[in-house]
């Protein structure tokens, strides 16, 4: 098809602008909800993924063979120097923390409360997860073997204790001894999720004294890794390296996480289904359009018939004129929902008048604010699938055009 | 030579509604040949079978030495293509495209390179009287101007033969006369057949020669039956 032919097809889809307007804007319309919303759910999701790594497990957690799925902390890695030691020695790990975990009860003179104290070394802990960020008051943990302890806000509120107040963290020791110490509040973090009334912090030789554990020993390590993508083959190498006879696992944020997980898929099932619905109302727009126009023009294609234009140049016409006047609708489409992506980048896409609360999976607070950016996966997804939508409901009224009898479409009128 | 022949050519519509009959008649290249005969005669079926648009029942049609029954539609298609022109009664311009775009086409079609295209369309337009009105778009013509403009759209490609259906029924005498002067010049310039079709006998006169039908049938000095 040369110029001349594109022209013709141009200005056919314009022979009736307002019904052309109309369809651009139902293509338009669609395109740029769907634009939006991926960039959105992509956003959306990310921001899940990185609460979920950030407050709990990191992109890869390692422990001793059972610790996750009995969440004893009677099991433990008794010798962690070969697993710290091969961690230290990956270029791919942007930060690891080696955790005591102790189920603990806490009592102030005002009450008490049941609770997952982490035994963590400050500064690692610091680049792994994302508590020392958010606190309310204090410090994050002040020194090693300090005896001072980091609660959340909700846990402050049951003890009715601040900075400085007095805690007694009472624990059994992995021998099976009851081990209670005195631990002062130094912090007090709030980070809107439910580890604000379920998890404490305090040093890891503080914790590894009150449970009787030696200077290697551990329950977990959180690994952080640069890039996400790499988590399954660290994972892989890592049981390469500790495969047979070391007692230890390691596992994902997406085996730890899995309600996370199915939660996502989930959502991109129902953004799938909603693409699908808007793409085949877009879809009826174009085929009605297309159809009405080759209605009001049997007459004309019964003319180039009759001098000389062959079938599949008709078919061709048809099929171009739907293509041209799709990819108008999906350009303005896209332009305006990378701008609606870029205003909300700005502002932040809030949920809250849709829900009352706080989105809470897996304990972690998901913000109802997004801030979405565009990408151009997204566009480059919703423009192909659209455009193989236009290209399959123009083959039925191009097909009927181009095998028009001259003589019929010319007695139309 | 015979650009065109009728071998006892029939066309009937359904049960007993009858187009054409054994009509026989033959055309030769450079003539001018009016089909003459009233409204229902079975004018407009005879030139649409003679350019391969319709089909027919009985006989034999022979266009370009080629035999229409023998063919089928896409190579019917092929032979009208650049050697078959054609001047609606109701000119049938395209009405989104400009003068000079409506008689590209039929260049377009054949694939000419675009300022040779536009060389030759606006040759034709220069030879029918168009020239400055180029860039209008039909509507903004006469009847007489947009028949001059299906008229270029026609001659452009160099046809050997043109059919025209009644092509001054919807125009004033006076341009009726000047279309019909236009048909006898581009006969004599360019030895380019014409078929017209027409019951007006002030039309019919500019013809070399006329076949008259009558319900279906040749009458007259071309009867060849």
């Amino acid at each position: 098809m040369n110029t001349y032919f594109l022209k013709l097809c141009w200005k056919n889809i314009w022979r009736n602008k307002r019904r052309t307007f109309i369809t651009i804007n139902a293509i338009g319309l669609g395109v740029m909800a769907l634009v939006f919303l991926r960039n959105y759910y992509d956003t959306f999701h990310e921001q899940v993924i990185h609460n979920v790594i950030r407050y709990h497990s990191g992109h890869l957690a390692i422990s001793a063979q059972g610790f996750e799925k009995n969440n004893s902390t009677q099991i433990f890695i008794k010798d962690g120097s070969a697993v710290n030691q091969w961690i230290q020695s990956r270029s791919d790990v942007e930060a690891h923390s080696e955790r005591v975990v102790l189920s603990a009860m806490l009592s102030s003179a005002r009450g008490s409360s049941n609770l997952w104290v982490m035994g963590v070394n400050s500064k690692n802990e610091a680049r792994v997860t994302a508590f020392s960020q958010k606190m309310i008051k204090g410090e994050f943990l002040i020194a090693p073997k300090s005896h001072s302890i980091v609660i959340g806000s909700k846990t402050a509120e049951t003890l009715s204790a601040d900075i400085g107040s007095k805690l007694v963290v009472l624990t059994q020791g992995v021998d099976g001894s009851v081990g209670n110490e005195l631990f002062f509040v130094s912090g007090i973090f709030e980070t809107e999720s439910d580890a604000d009334k379920s998890v404490g912090f305090i040093s890891l030789e503080d914790a590894r004294s009150i449970l009787s554990l030696g200077e290697q020993s551990f329950h977990q390590i959180a690994v952080i890794l640069k890039q996400e993508e790499k988590t399954a083959g660290f994972k892989e190498l890592f049981e390469k390296g500790f495969s047979v006879g070391s007692q230890i696992e390691i596992f994902s944020w997406k085996e730890l996480q899995r309600p996370v997980v199915a939660m996502i898929e989930l959502d991109r099932a129902v953004n799938r289904l909603l693409m699908i619905l808007i793409l085949c109302v877009a879809a009826l727009g174009i085929a009605n359009s297309i159809l009405m126009s080759i209605m009001e023009r049997t007459r004309e294609f019964g003319v180039m018939l009759a001098i000389g234009t062959a079938r599949d140049e008709v078919i061709k016409m048809v099929v171009v004129e739907t293509m041209l006047l799709t990819l108008v609708g999906v350009l303005v489409g896209n332009v305006f929902g990378w701008f609606v992506t870029g205003f909300f980048n700005q502002i932040g896409f809030d949920l809250r008048w849709l829900t009352s609360k706080d989105f809470v999976i897996q304990g972690a607070v998901v913000q109802t604010i997004s801030y979405p950016t565009v990408r151009l996966y997204n566009s480059w997804v919703v423009t192909s699938v659209i455009l193989c939508l236009a290209l399959l409901v123009s083959y039925f009224p191009a097909k009927h055009a181009g095998n028009l009898t001259p003589m019929k479409a010319l007695r139309s009128h | 030579m015979n650009i065109l022949e009728f071998n006892e050519v029939s066309k009937v519509y359904g049960q007993d509604k009858a187009g054409i009959h054994n009509v026989s008649f033959s055309i030769q290249k450079g003539e001018l040949i009016a089909l003459a005969g009233p409204s229902g005669s079975g004018k407009t079926t005879a030139l649409n079978i003679a350019a391969g648009l319709d089909d027919f029942s009985l006989g034999e049609v022979k266009l370009l030495e080629q035999s229409l029954k023998y063919l089928n539609s896409d190579e019917v298609l092929e032979l009208r293509r650049g050697q078959v022109g054609f001047i609606f009664q109701s000119y049938n311009l395209f009405p989104v495209l400009t003068v000079l775009e409506n008689v590209e086409y039929p260049l377009a079609l054949k694939g000419m390179k675009r300022n040779e295209r536009l060389q030759k369309a606006k040759e034709w337009i220069k030879e029918v009287g168009l020239q400055g009105l180029e860039h209008r778009k039909p509507a903004e013509l006469s009847g007489g101007q947009q028949q001059r403009v299906a008229v270029a759209r026609a001659m452009v490609t160099e046809p050997k033969i043109v059919f025209a259906d009644e092509p001054t029924a919807n125009l004033d005498a006076a341009t009726a006369e000047m279309l019909l002067q236009l048909f006898q010049r581009l006969n004599e310039i360019n030895g380019t057949t014409f078929i017209f079709s027409s019951h007006d006998p002030r039309v019919i006169k500019f013809a070399d020669r006329v076949i008259t039908l009558t319900d279906g049938k040749v009458v007259g000095p071309d009867d060849l039956n």
